[in-house]
């Protein structure tokens, strides 16, 4: 199952595989708890909806990371999934080689995703957000891995 | 490298030519008080422009109550500019429908990318108020045109590219040059010129990836920063990916500040969205 860019998708038991597209400067944020079984898997496109001048309607909170998290992280909860449980997988964000700060959006949702789960005593188990290259996030709920294929290397597979 | 230019440019020589319907269409939208039973007459004599247009059309974010069946029906809905953009579009298709095995790029994906980048080229058409914005929708629609003729030459010698780009911290398109003798920029202008596009429109798809050239003049900026954009939120991403410099006075000379950059990308994702998602509803 394909997940669109500003939405997310949490399935409890599923055997369906859940995956992004190419991310670009979106960041995918993956949740898996293995013990109950819930698994994951957000794409945001920018990192809060307040650095939007002017602001945009229509757009949903998901598209946002600061916006968003609160959303996600219940939607976990409701689907079973236990806080102490959850590991948290990041990839995307990337970055062109040289850019004005403003261009640099990946850099800006990786960071951001970091702050806000460490604000609420979470840690990413492991990412590989900046690359230049493209990048998609592939979540395989029969494994209970998570695998990030970024054009020109290596799978790898958590 | 000197055989690999002659191959490239022998590649170059099998590419259809534009379609002379389109150019015919462009000419007479140059004018203000085009008679649209006349441009109607034009077009309808190439069936696959018609119906692309027309499924593009009905597929827009303009948001259409009924379905547009006609040219006819379809220009008195739309404004010059959006009949320039939805023309130029619906001929892109037949090139940008294959896939670029060396870039990367499912043939949806190549298409994707071009539809993109014609939005947002569109959107900061429309936020800045540039005057002539329709050399701006063709250079975007049609500004990695050039990665159709390059693709075979790219896919063999990736690696050394990428190697180049990670190693040596050149851009992606320094990379081909060095290994290609050429790129894909160089390679789409000299196409639009073959096709014999205005000067404006070649410029800047020959500048979309040059931190220099693209900052010369409003409309190459701005189909510059429409494909950085789209590449942004990841809409048909080639190898290349974000393997660019991004010059610090782009948005200057866009026309834009800072603090818009991020509406913009909403605004236009959201647009783009729109199309995606009837053209996808509309294929199946």
């Amino acid at each position: 199952m394909r997940v669109e860019k500003g939405r997310f998708l949490i399935l409890k038991e599923p055997k369906e595989i859940l995956e992004t597209e190419t991310l670009g400067a979106c960041v995918a944020l993956a949740a898996v708890d293995r013990e109950e079984k819930v698994f994951g898997l957000w794409v945001f496109v920018l990192p809060a909806e307040r650095i939007l001048a002017p602001k945009v309607g229509g757009v949903p909170t998901t598209f946002f990371a600061s916006e968003g998290i609160d959303e996600f992280l219940a939607a976990l909860e409701e689907a079973g999934a236990k806080r102490e449980n959850l590991s948290f997988y990041a990839a995307g964000g990337a970055r062109f080689l040289e850019a004005p700060t403003v261009f640099d959006l990946g850099g800006l949702n990786a960071s951001m995703i970091r702050k806000l789960l460490k604000d609420r005593g979470f840690k990413l188990a492991r990412e590989a957000c900046g690359r230049p290259f493209p990048c998609r996030m592939v979540l395989n709920p029969q494994e209970a891995s998570v695998s990030v294929k970024i054009s020109g290397e290596e799978e790898e597979k958590w | 490298m000197v055989k690999v230019l002659e191959y490239v440019f022998e590649e170059l020589n099998t590419v259809p030519n534009f379609p002379e319907t389109a150019f015919r269409a462009l000419r007479m939208l140059e004018d203000e008080n085009v008679n649209f039973q006349d441009l109607a007459k034009v077009i309808r004599y190439d069936a696959t422009i018609t119906a692309n247009f027309l499924k593009l059309v009905n597929s827009a974010y303009i948001g259409l109550r009924r379905k547009v069946e006609s040219l006819a029906q379809a220009f008195a809905l739309l404004g010059l500019n959006q009949i320039r953009f939805f023309l130029v579009a619906a001929c892109a298709g037949q090139y940008l429908n294959r896939a670029l095995h060396g870039y990367g790029l499912s043939p949806y994906e190549v298409w994707l990318h071009s539809l993109g980048s014609g939005v947002f080229a569109e959107l900061i058409a429309e936020k800045v108020k540039i005057k002539n914005p329709d050399h701006v929708f063709t250079a975007a629609l049609l500004h990695d045109i050039g990665k159709l003729v390059l693709d075979l030459f790219v896919g063999g010698e990736l690696e050394v590219i990428r190697e180049l780009v990670k190693d040596e911290g050149l851009t992606f398109m320094e990379a081909e040059i060095m290994v290609l003798g050429t790129d894909h920029a160089v390679i789409g202008a000299e196409l639009l010129r073959r096709w014999g596009f205005p000067q404006e429109t070649i410029f800047a798809v020959r500048a979309h990836h040059d931190e220099d050239w693209m900052v010369q003049n409003q409309a190459a900026a701005i189909v510059a920063l429409s494909n950085m954009l789209t590449n942004l939120l990841g809409i048909g991403m080639g190898a290349d990916g974000l393997s660019y410099r991004v010059p610090p006075k782009l948005l200057k000379v866009v026309g834009l500040k800072d603090r818009e950059l991020f509406s913009v990308i909403t605004e236009g994702f959201k647009r783009y969205q729109n199309l995606k998602e009837n053209l996808l509803s509309k294929a199946h």
